[in-house]
């Protein structure tokens, strides 16, 4: 077609529609819950919110501490230092991700309780210890623990994206390293940090397994309350709806934040030299902590289950299961990056007022929501366009994957675009290439290693999803993850093991590949 | 311009769509499928369906989610459903659902007893489970344990494990207690309970055995499917575990024991209702019954068909009605209790 | 004042610095010269102790201060850009390089004044120009009292016009101050203006150190006399005790076999058919403002050079005739 209208007004449109759809879910949720009759209305919630503020933001700050001491020195240390293994910290310090929470929690539980390892072995050895992992601490912990790795990421691109003469010159004017860290490269680096650091708190808002099975009543915990013992959808949404407003403030913040930060990425002529660290099993060992706890530790706990209770039959029956997941992961990550990439492009043709940025970053709201309730707004919708989406397809999967991991990989890849100079793309216009071509032969390519990071984010957090996929899959489908939750769920831990680990194998091998492209 | 991205975004719309099973919605509403929506997740389940689809030609579809989110699907599907049955694991959902005006009624020929089967034919119940105490058999003497009402009793203090009033179970065990005592007894004995508590509620019904063993507390409110589980566990360690505790069956001498049932009902608009009521009829007959009897640690409902596994050595109990799961908003009501005497 | 003694450091395999030695006195202006990836940097950055050497010292008035890490050198560095910290205004960059019992304003004035920033004080380093930022990155190196001041291609992120300007102005201060310096510069005409002594290398191995002067008239090798500016290079080879070139014949004393001569523009004077050295046809002809520029084959065979020389009458296709002082040729073998 000839009809001719200026590039910018297109992909603001397309921008704008790309945002009305991620967000169409939330507004269908909302708009169903009002539609129900405000019969039940749950009366004791206002009673109780103090409750579930509380314990959230105990939660929240414990968390987001953990992952903020851990992510942050282990990127710091690989990316400043040099110390043995340094290479391969870089992408084994990601691997934590691959394990959901709940898996880490059942795993940690069944590590300490009566039948587990430790105890057995401390009665072997003629004594006996009761250990209790099930309490905020031992929540905090076994969250953090895997959700560090949000932060790691952000901090070590961030490091990375420093120019390494601001660290020399800070040490030439007499500041050691550890103030040039806090003077320099925090203050830095805060900015991107922080959209790696909202991840984590989305990811503890929406939480559902963990504190229910320790017996932690936080927001989640009323939302299904409401929900699931009362049949009170409205509740629920009301609850969401305040978890989603402290969100929104914070995307805004971070628009704020963003906002006000001078890149300072010009040229980056000079490579870090990685200092020899004094002690360096010390950097060694700090480094390897996180993995030993996040990773290591809850691993060898399911092959020792998978030892116990796996048959041959039991890991075919998972590797058929890989395949849905590996499909699905791949055709949603793809998915996730055409929307991220369109929005992101949009953005970045029109001109970048941060109320705009703002309004694109509502798209990432899905994250914040628990997967049940947006999965009841997604259900409504596609039963509202064609039903047999759902039944007969992946698609409505695909879509729900798409409005809840939104958040994922759009940071990474707006991130991505702010990294390459205006200047490429005023000259590739005077070149006579339209907005289309540029970015097919300019920006895609510069941000290869940026899409792929994003792509395989959100493939973990795919890999890892439960309560959407059971509620939009098709008849008979199962996935890694709905095999290994329904036992887990069903106190059959030693049973879900091998989807598990196999969760862990698919998410752990791109990781790994992740890395290696980065170079 | 943007060409090449939506032929690009059209493409993927496309590999999804035929991603899996194009077109069984058809297929389904025509003849020889049978549609389950399904909180129920056993291996035996599985094997039996397949066992059905052997026996009838009848293809079986099945969605595994949770109850409530399964029925919220079933609301917003409306008349557009393709789901011919819901099967979940307590009556209480089943009965909301009816109220919902999600379910038909059927006449399909069981041997349930009458307790099994919904007045007015809404659902059918295809297995139970028991609500008990389970103790620690070197420190507690069993004559001491008598009723869930006793439990709250100061002589308990400090020894009482149970999990959070998240579970359906504990929400539906207080729903009983509530209709057999009234919602003043009701609340005394949870904040009983709560004050008894050896430990914060947490964890799952193994975890409170475990605890048991552990010497954390000396009696728990358990599901015997879980017991039966633990007994049977890989883990020989887990088995000593559930060696250490007895199971008692409480209210012997009044209304019985607590349980939960597990049951099926038609959908309204169930595009195969014949092959529904064939398969209720299926999963309730004598042989699927001795089935579940010694392959699963639940309790038979055909009433020709006695336990058959771990579970049936703990002997027989007399249980309680399923009254209390008619009154929907019972559940309500147990949770604004929970919640008032801070039971998490 | 600074003595660097056989440092060595190599990267995998290839060696970036090798064996190298020199020294700066109090108050000199040290330049070390060369290529990019000649080492220069890596030396610099192995003097400001951000890196370590494999092997040998560094002393700074007599002591060893080789294992020393960089906060304690007080060493003041300017870099060629990114070297103001971006989230701080000109007034806390140079507080940084301050103790807090040293920060007062009577001193940030001075140093502002000193570099001509003063007024700036509250504005952020992206509200500067480029000279502006480079200014102010002096100010804070000069801050911490350097021992000595390390320059990283201060001047070639700005434009000429300002260059000029601030190279002069940085150039009187450190010699105002007398402050010892050593910088590290690509340009070599960057080198002769500020310099008191250079150092070229190359592949990591020091070519040539000495004055500027020296240097420019007395390149031990064909690559520094290249490095400082054109140079007329003819090859030859040994006739008779004469140079036998494509152009003519050089009388020269002492001459290996096979060699190139080197001569400076500057050296070679156009004359006439009667009084000349070498000669060739002129093949192109390129006004540049005071000079033209030729290109002069040689009569007899393919080759040819140029030469930037005062106007002359000459048309393309006329023959020139040259002549060259043989004191000032440069044989190399």
């Amino acid at each position: 077609m000839e009809l001719r209208f200026r590039s910018l007004s297109g992909w603001k449109l397309l921008g704008a529609i790309t945002v009305l759809i991620l967000l169409l879910p939330i507004i269908f949720v909302i708009s169903n819950s009002l539609s129900i009759e405000a019969e039940s209305w749950y009366q004791s919630i206002p009673t109780l919110l103090p409750l579930y503020i509380q314990n959230a933001s105990i939660l929240l700050v414990g968390i987001c501490s953990v992952a903020l001491i851990t992510g942050i020195s282990t990127a710091w240390l690989v990316t400043v230092f040099d110390f043995p293994f340094r290479k391969h910290f870089e992408w084994i310090l990601i691997l934590p991700l691959s394990i959901p929470t709940f898996i880490n929690a059942i795993a940690y539980v069944g590590l300490t309780d009566y039948a587990g390892p430790i105890r057995i072995l401390l009665r072997w050895l003629g004594t006996d210890y009761y250990m209790d992992v099930m309490d905020h601490e031992g929540a905090i912990l076994i969250m953090g623990l895997v959700l560090y790795p949000y932060v790691y990421v952000a901090a070590r691109s961030a490091f990375l994206l420093q120019s390494a003469s601001l660290i020399d010159v800070s040490r030439s004017l007499g500041q050691s390293l550890t103030k040039t860290f806090f003077k320099v490269s925090m203050p830095l680096s805060w900015p991107i940090i922080f959209s790696g650091l909202i991840l984590v708190i989305m990811e503890v808002l929406n939480d559902y397994g963990v504190v229910q099975y320790f017996g932690i009543p936080t927001f989640t915990t009323g939302i299904f309350r409401a929900w699931l013992a009362l049949g009170d959808l409205q509740t629920a949404i009301l609850l969401s709806l305040i978890i989603l407003v402290f969100i929104i403030i914070l995307v805004g913040l971070d628009a704020l934040v963003q906002h006000g930060r001078k890149t300072s990425n010009e040229n980056e002529d000079q490579v870090l030299a990685r200092i020899p660290f004094k002690h360096k099993w010390l950097a060694f060992t700090i480094c390897l902590i996180p993995v030993f706890f996040g990773f290591i530790v809850p691993v060898a706990q399911m092959v020792w289950w998978s030892v116990l209770a796996s048959t041959v039959e039991v890991w075919l029956q998972s590797l058929r299961f890989m395949g849905n997941t590996a499909i699905l992961g791949t055709i949603s990550g793809l998915v996730v990056l055409l929307f991220a990439i369109i929005l992101s492009y949009s953005n970045r043709l029109s001109n970048k007022h941060w109320s705009s940025k703002a309004f694109s970053k509502l798209s990432m709201l899905g994250y914040a929501i628990p997967g049940a309730v947006i999965g009841i707004g997604i259900v409504t919708l596609i039963v509202w366009i064609n039903p047999n989406w759902i039944y007969s397809g992946i698609i409505a999967l695909v879509f729900g994957y798409s409005a809840r991991f939104f958040a994922v990989g759009y940071g990474q890849t707006d991130a991505g675009f702010d990294k390459i100079p205006l200047q490429f793309d005023d000259a590739a216009s005077s070149l006579g290439k339209n907005s289309m071509k540029r970015l097919i032969r300019i920006h895609l390519p510069i941000m290869k290693p940026v899409l792929i990071g994003a792509f395989i984010m959100v493939f973990v957090d795919i890999a890892k999803e439960l309560p959407l996929t059971l509620i939009l899959r098709p008849f008979n489908f199962e996935t890694l993850a709905t095999n290994a939750f329904q036992y887990a769920k069903d106190e059959m831990a030693p049973k879900s093991a091998s989807s598990s680990l196999l969760v862990i194998f698919v998410s752990s091998v791109p990781v790994y590949f992740l890395n290696k492209i980065l170079k | 311009m943007m060409k090449l991205l939506s032929t690009l975004s059209i493409a993927v719309l496309l590999v999804a769509c035929s991603g899996s099973g194009s077109q069984q919605q058809e297929k389904a509403t025509e003849s020889g499928e049978l549609n389950v929506y399904s909180n129920r997740h056993y291996d035996a389940d599985r094997i039996l369906y397949e066992k059905f689809t052997e026996q009838t030609g009848v293809k079986i579809n099945l969605v595994k989610a949770g109850a409530d989110e399964l029925i919220s699907r079933l609301e917003i599907e409306g008349d557009k459903s393709p789901a011919d049955v819901l099967i979940t694991v307590d009556a209480m959902k089943l009965n909301r659902a009816k109220e919902k005006g999600l379910l038909q009624p059927v006449e399909a020929k069981t041997n349930n007893p009458p307790k099994f089967i919904e007045e007015e034919n809404y659902w059918y119940a295809i297995a139970y489970r028991a609500r008990v105490i389970a103790y620690d058999k070197e420190d507690v003497d069993v004559s001491e344990l008598s009723t869930y009402e006793d439990l709250a009793n100061e002589k308990w203090a400090g020894k009482i494990l149970i999990r959070s009033s998240g579970s359906s179970y504990n929400q539906s065990l207080l729903s009983s207690i509530i209709h057999a005592n009234g919602e003043e007894k009701a609340k005394e004995w949870a904040a009983g309970i709560v004050k008894n508590m050896a430990r914060d509620p947490k964890g799952g019904d193994r975890d409170q055995i475990k605890a048991i063993a552990s010497g954390v507390g000396e009696v728990a409110i358990v599901n015997t499917y879980y017991v039966g589980l633990l007994l049977n566990s890989e883990n020989e360690e887990e088995v000593k575990a559930g060696q250490k505790v007895g199971i008692y069956f409480p209210n012997q001498e009044g209304r019985g024991g607590h349980i939960n049932i597990g049951g099926i009902g038609v959908t309204k608009t169930a595009p195969n209702k014949e092959n529904a009521i064939k398969f209720i009829e299926f999963l309730t007959n004598d042989e699927n019954q001795k089935f579940y009897a010694s392959n699963s640690f639940e309790y038979p409902v055909n009433q020709n068909v006695s336990p058959d596994s771990t579970i049936a050595s703990w002997g027989e109990f007399k249980i309680d009605n399923l009254d209390y799961a008619k009154k929907t908003d019972l559940n309500e009501q147990a949770v604004r209790i929970f919640e008032e005497v801070g039971w998490n | 004042m600074l003595k660097v003694e056989n440092i060595k450091k190599t990267y995998d395999a290839t060696m970036a610095v090798d064996q190298v030695s020199f020294e700066v006195n109090e108050g000199e202006i040290l330049s070390l010269t060369g290529e990019s990836g000649c080492g220069k940097s890596t030396l610099l950055r192995i003097i400001g102790g951000l890196e370590t050497a494999d092997s040998g010292s560094i002393f700074l008035e007599g002591q060893n201060i080789s294992s020393w890490k960089p906060e304690r050198r007080k060493f003041g560095f300017v870099f060629q850009n990114l070297s103001l910290f971006p989230h701080l205004t000109v007034e806390k960059n140079i507080y940084f390089a301050m103790s807090k019992e040293q920060r007062n304003s009577k001193r940030l004035s001075e140093l502002l004044g000193m570099t001509g920033m003063l007024g700036y004080e509250k504005r952020y380093p992206h509200e500067l120009s480029g000279g502006q930022q480079q200014r102010v990155a002096l100010a804070r190196a000069l801050a911490i009292d350097p021992h000595i001041l390390i320059l990283d291609e201060p001047f070639s992120s700005l434009d000429e016009l300002v260059k000029e300007k601030i190279r002069r102005e940085v150039f009187d201060l450190l010699k105002e101050l007398n402050i010892t310096t050593i910088m590290v510069s690509h340009q070599a005409f960057d080198s002769f203006l500020i310099a008191d002594k250079l150092v070229v290398m190359r592949q990591g191995k020091i070519l040539q150190a000495g004055g500027p002067i020296e240097i420019y008239q007395n390149p031990t090798s064909q690559y520094v006399s290249n490095f400082f500016g054109a140079s007329v290079i003819l090859n030859g080879t040994n006739q008779e005790e004469k140079a036998h070139t494509p152009f003519g014949d050089i009388v020269l004393p002492n001459l290996p076999d096979s060699f190139s001569l080197c001569i400076r523009p500057e050296n070679i004077a156009v004359k006439n058919e009667h009084d000349f050295d070498i000669s060739g046809i002129v093949k192109e002809k390129l006004f540049k403002g005071p000079h033209d520029v030729l290109t002069i084959q040689s009569a007899s065979s393919d080759d040819e050079f140029s030469l930037e020389t005062e106007r002359c009458e000459h048309g393309i296709g006329d023959t020139i005739f040259l002549k060259v002082p043989n004191d000032k040729i440069l044989v190399f073998k």
